[in-house]
């Protein structure tokens, strides 16, 4: 029987007495890449910083490990990793520097925080820079850099919000190459990305999100079989989403999120 | 404790070139400038070192017999007494013959002297009124006593003092540079909260406050995490510029370990009223002007701009300035080796520590929760 790593139960989030999360309710089992889809303003932020924590739910329930995050979130703390779609990364500190600070919030020392530095500046290609400040780095670097902060205490839940926004292709395919071997090595991965061909290419189920609901959940395969008909259909996953969601424009004032 | 945390946050405000100017190269400026400004204004109560009168009597001046007993008085009292029957006193004066010159007439006499030596001739017109004063009363004492036919003239004793001459305890004063020195590097302690703005406003310039509190931070690691490295690295500061100055200035300290915990007591100060502010403000630059201008009001009023002694403020509002406590503690041990204010200095210093610890950690709790 599979084990639910994340469950959401009627969560959500209501600002001004709006719902900009509005009963959303799913189940992330271990060993899977969960892709979170959704246009601008679906409310997909606001479900990560939930799950992480950051934002209080106005109602419903998360569950991560087993266990209530709103009441025992210290403990599951210890296996989540965060990186966020802003840069969380001081740029007056060298890579290492960086790596230490943020791995050490984990409660790692001595010899063990050194060889977790070490391997998540290897892991993300930065070891050869880790003396180097992080404000000399490219755009690309610091996405990396900021993955090597969250991935050093050896998490066994990573949420990705956007990685790889505003960086160039080889960077991009490093950081999708890079999550893919996280998972293997037996980390549960969640994905949110506005690129749909990476959610295509590595997550294994996906949810699509608009006005705060989740209008659609499953693997590829499942999504397509709900826009069409056809059984080999070559639709892409950009087409099941326009299908799903609309080609209206989705303007959104800042604080309407 | 998050020690690694700590040793990071330090990092970034010692990488911060421009506050390590502020901190360290500013104070000692302000202290050099200003000790040079006002070494006039604060050298009216020094000690007066021994020096030269010069003097003229005419020859039928009755005083002429009294001369030998005035010179005795004057070398009493450190002053030369030396005549100089021609010659004039002016260039006498302005070449530095004399301090100052007595033109010694037949009743009376006038004293000149230059304007920069005031404390001298204060001295000098002294000792002659003085001395003139008890020459004409037993003139008079005399006369009185042949009048109403009396031989056995008695005169006033001459050991006998008309005038006692006492030397109260007074505050002693210190010179403009050691005041200048001790007062700006207690006001810059109290500007503590400046080098924690490289650390603030680099974490909400990313997306750090977010990362941190998915991590298994508490919410007092928080805390100790911007209030330690704030107060420690202010306090490095402070003892950097602190030995510049007493190095080019010679700034003469009093108490030196006491004095070094005053101003670690102030840092810590600084920093508790520094993360509160920036927990209170959500722009670090209005944080940092509310903090500074604080800092600003308390210096203005506890005698960081003028010499507290000289100052015509209500004393209530003096008093209620911590600065007031730290510049008169630390002053004090300077020129006197002990202060009466350190117990209310200490007091003020650790409620304000203790207050604001407790109002920054609770705001830092609040945004936390939020």
């Amino acid at each position: 029987m599979e084990k639910a790593i994340v469950k959401l139960e009627g969560l959500t989030k209501k600002y001004d007495g709006k719902a900009v999360v509005d009963h959303v309710s799913l189940e992330i089992q271990k060993g899977e890449i969960f892709g979170l889809l959704g246009p601008n303003g679906a409310g997909k932020s606001t479900t990560m910083n939930m799950i992480c924590s950051l934002v209080k739910p106005t109602s419903g329930r998360i569950s991560l490990f087993g266990k209530d995050a709103q009441t025992d979130m210290r403990e599951a703390k210890a296996k989540l990793g965060y990186i966020p779609q802003e840069l969380a990364i001081h740029g007056n500190l060298k890579a290492w520097e960086n790596a230490e600070l943020f791995i050490s919030l984990y409660g790692i020392k001595g010899k063990e925080l050194k060889k977790a530095i070490d391997d998540s500046l290897e892991f993300v290609g930065l070891k050869e820079k880790r003396n180097v400040f992080s404000k000399n780095f490219s755009g690309g670097m610091k996405r990396r850099l900021n993955i090597a902060c969250a991935i050093g205490h050896h998490p066994e839940l990573l949420i990705f919000d956007e990685p790889t926004v505003g960086i160039d292709p080889q960077s991009r395919n490093f950081i999708l190459e890079k999550i893919k071997y996280a998972n293997e090595q037996g980390a549960t991965i969640i994905y949110t990305s506005h690129y749909m061909e990476e959610i295509e290419a590595i997550c294994s189920r996906i949810a699509i999100m608009d006005n705060g609901k989740i209008i659609a959940m499953g693997t590829k395969k499942e999504l397509t079989e709900l826009v069409t008909a056809e059984e080999d259909s070559n639709m892409s996953l950009e087409e099941v989403f326009l299908t799903l969601t609309g080609k209206k424009l989705r303007d959104f004032a800042e604080g309407e999120m | 404790m998050p020690l690694i945390l700590i040793k990071n946050n330090m990092k970034l405000m010692f990488r911060s070139k421009a506050f390590l100017v502020i901190m360290i190269i500013m104070p000692v400026i302000v202290i050099a400038l200003l000790s040079t400004a006002f070494k006039d204004m604060m050298a009216s109560a020094r000690e007066i070192d021994p020096f030269t009168v010069g003097y003229r009597i005419t020859a039928d001046s009755p005083y002429q017999a009294y001369l030998p007993e005035l010179k005795e008085v004057c070398a009493e009292n450190d002053v030369n007494l030396v005549e100089y029957p021609e010659g004039d006193m002016e260039n006498l004066i302005k070449n530095q013959s004399v301090t100052a010159f007595v033109d010694i007439q037949d009743g009376d006499y006038i004293l000149y002297q230059s304007s920069e030596k005031n404390a001298e001739a204060l001295v000098t017109e002294s000792i002659f009124d003085t001395f003139f004063y008890n020459v004409d009363a037993n003139q008079v004492l005399v006369k009185t006593q042949l009048e109403q036919g009396i031989t056995a003239v008695k005169l006033i004793e001459p050991d006998k003092q008309l005038v006692a001459h006492e030397v109260l305890e007074v505050e002693p004063m210190p010179t403009s540079t050691d005041y200048y020195g001790i007062i700006y590097i207690a006001f810059w302690s109290f500007c503590g909260m400046m080098p924690l703005a490289a650390v603030i406003s680099s974490e909400r310039k990313n997306a750090i406050p977010q990362r941190m509190r998915v991590s298994q931070m508490t919410k007092g690691q928080f805390y100790l995490a911007k209030f330690i490295p704030c107060f420690l690295v202010t306090f490095i500061e402070m003892c950097i510029a602190w030995t510049i100055s007493v190095v080019l200035l010679d700034i003469h300290w009093g108490q030196i370990a006491a004095s070094a915990a005053i101003i670690l007591l102030a840092t810590m100060a600084a920093a508790a009223i520094g993360v509160f502010l920036y927990q209170l403000f959500s722009k670090v630059v209005v944080s940092i002007v509310v903090g500074f201008l604080l800092t600003w009001i308390a210096g203005f009023f506890g005698g960081s701009f003028d010499p507290y002694i000289y100052e015509d403020f209500p004393i209530t509002l003096m008093k209620a300035s911590p600065l007031y406590y730290v510049n008169r503690t630390l002053v004090e041990f300077s020129t006197k080796g002990f202060s009466d204010y350190t117990g209310t200095c200490l007091f003020y210093l650790i409620s304000l520590i203790i207050v604001f610890g407790i109002l920054g950690s609770v705001l830092m709790n609040r945004k936390v929760e939020e």
